[in-house]
């Protein structure tokens, strides 16, 4: 695989060694050249003398022949050696440089590293990264021809390291698609995109379950989790609104945006929590779901259904939990999601807003304590309210699912708070292998 | 004239030893020993031209004076002499 042009020095022995050496042979072989016709000269000159200096005009000839004979035969051994020795060092630093490149890959494997932009959600294997002094970009800084374990920037004040065995992340990483910042590049990503129509508590679920994670389940497990640069705004806002007893405002933007925890279990690599977010109307119509690329390194998914619009019959085609789920589905091939024969990717179906008086007519008491609620309970309902076939076409495309009852967001006293996210957020985590 | 046929004959094996004899210091002695002088300019020039030019031409990106890569060419020039020399050794032993 050729590495494309970088504002890195190539190694010697990859470019410029070659240029030196034919440099070399030729200039060597221009000296003999002169060296011969030095002797030849002199000779001629001897023999235009008197006879007595003929002795010095033969021996400046005999000189002269020498240098043909022996002299090229010494060019081509030295010019021989040069080339070996050049090759085997070629062979030796390639080899080496293949090896490290192939550890690095086996490591990236083994604690499934990948890098995905949180703007534009496209994966990739890894990102452009900036040199910290003159902020160059190198699009593939990996164990190569610029250098094995270090790289020379062009602007001759940085070595950057090669490896993310040996720390390439400390540097800035932007997206090789939209050339926006990725500020946690290299890690291990648990991906998980929220489906649901419009006001269906997509956002609400975020928040909470990503408190849920930072507050409840990470403490309690040894892990550290803090929200990254983009997210903590938008969390410290949400949870300003709660406290002050309002609901997020509604998310308008098609283009999902990822709320995201980055999660220190002690492994060797950080991990990351992804939560990925957009308005319900990408699942109602137009093309946004063409975006959504996250489908196909998904590692779970979450499906926000409204119990009260259920109750209410809300569920028109705009509302239509079932017709928002299948314009997923079918955008999974797009993605490169396999789902034949199903999807081997955990799927939480989580009825919300079960707090309000109509569901608690039906649910009961239990809608205080959601984590009493079953599975069972919960596919009752949805049967009970005409969801047939959104639970037929669950069953059939994720093996892998369970059904919960939540209120993400529930008015208690001037504020609101969650009920019920935590077990969804454990589940998930299990399930996904997150921490492991 | 038995004097003379033996005087011609012993000029004859004198003249027969001091051809071979001449022979043999051109054939063991001298000719080695021009080919020899030969080789030693011949190669000698041959060998000073080719360090000559490497020096002149190898320069690595930011080497400007080349010390690095002479240091190492010229050292893995030395280790695959040396290993010729001690695989040659080994053969011939």
């Amino acid at each position: 695989m050729a590495t494309p042009i970088q504002p890195a020095y190539k190694s010697y022995y990859f470019g410029k060694g070659y240029r030196d050496l034919w440099a070399t042979i030729q200039e060597s072989w221009a000296r003999n050249i002169a060296s011969m016709e030095k002797w030849f000269s002199q000779g001629e000159l001897f023999f235009k003398k008197e006879a007595v200096h003929w002795l010095q005009g033969l021996f400046c000839y005999a000189a002269g022949v020498s240098v043909v004979v022996f002299g090229s035969l010494l060019f081509a051994v030295a010019s021989l050696v040069h080339v070996i020795v050049l090759g085997a060092t070629l062979l030796t630093i390639y080899l080496t440089f293949t090896v490290f490149y192939g550890i690095e890959r086996v490591v990236s494997l083994y604690y499934r590293i990948f890098v995905t932009c949180p703007h534009c959600h496209l994966k990739f294997d890894i990102p452009v990264y900036a040199c910290p002094v003159c902020s160059a970009h190198h699009t593939q800084l990996r164990p190569g021809v610029y250098g094995i374990f270090l790289r020379s920037c062009e602007c001759d004040r940085k070595k950057l390291v090669t490896s993310l065995l040996t720390g390439r992340s400390r540097y800035d990483a932007f997206c090789p698609h939209c050339g926006r910042f990725i500020e946690n590049p290299e890690v291990t990503p648990f991906c998980v995109p929220v489906i649901g129509t419009p006001n269906s508590g997509k956002t609400c679920f975020i928040y909470t379950g990503t408190e849920a994670v930072e507050h409840d389940i990470a403490p309690p497990s040894g892990w550290t989790a803090i929200p990254d640069g983009r997210t903590k705004p938008n969390l410290e806002y949400i949870r300003l609104e709660a406290a002050a007893g309002r609901h997020p405002d509604k998310t308008v933007e098609h283009t999902a945006k990822s709320f995201s925890l980055q999660v220190d279990t002690g492994a060797r690599f950080p991990q990351m929590l992804h939560l990925y977010d957009s308005a319900g109307e990408v699942f109602t119509g137009g093309d946004s779901l063409d975006s959504h690329h996250f489908y196909g390194y998904s590692h779970g998914f979450v499906v926000i259904i409204d119990a009260n619009a259920i109750l209410h019959g809300k569920s028109s085609s705009r509302n239509d939990p079932e017709d928002a789920f299948v314009r997923m589905i079918n955008k999974f091939k797009v993605h490169g999601l396999d789902t034949q024969p199903s999807v081997n990717r955990p799927i939480a179906v989580v009825l919300n807003k079960i707090d309000t008086p109509d569901v608690r007519a039906e649910l009961g008491d239990a809608v205080d304590h959601p984590e009493d609620i079953t599975c069972e309970d919960c596919v009752d309902f949805l049967n009970r309210h005409g969801f047939q076939n959104l639970l037929a076409v669950i069953n059939l495309k994720f093996s892998n699912n369970h059904f919960f009852a939540a209120s993400t967001l529930r008015r208690e006293g001037r504020s609101l708070k969650p009920r019920g996210v935590e077990q969804i957020m454990r589940w998930l985590l299990d399930e996904m292998r997150f921490g492991k | 004239m038995a004097s003379d046929d033996f005087g011609g004959c012993i000029g004859g094996i004198i003249l027969v030893a001091l051809i071979a004899a001449g022979l043999f210091i051109l054939v063991v002695f001298v000719i080695p020993a021009t080919i020899g002088a030969a080789a030693l300019l011949g190669g000698g020039s041959g060998l000073a031209n080719y360090v000559t030019s490497f020096v002149n031409n190898i320069r690595p990106e930011r080497d400007d004076d080349g010390k690095n890569a002479k240091t190492i060419l010229i050292s893995l020039g030395a280790a695959l002499f040396l290993t010729a020399v001690i695989v040659i050794w080994i053969k011939t032993r």
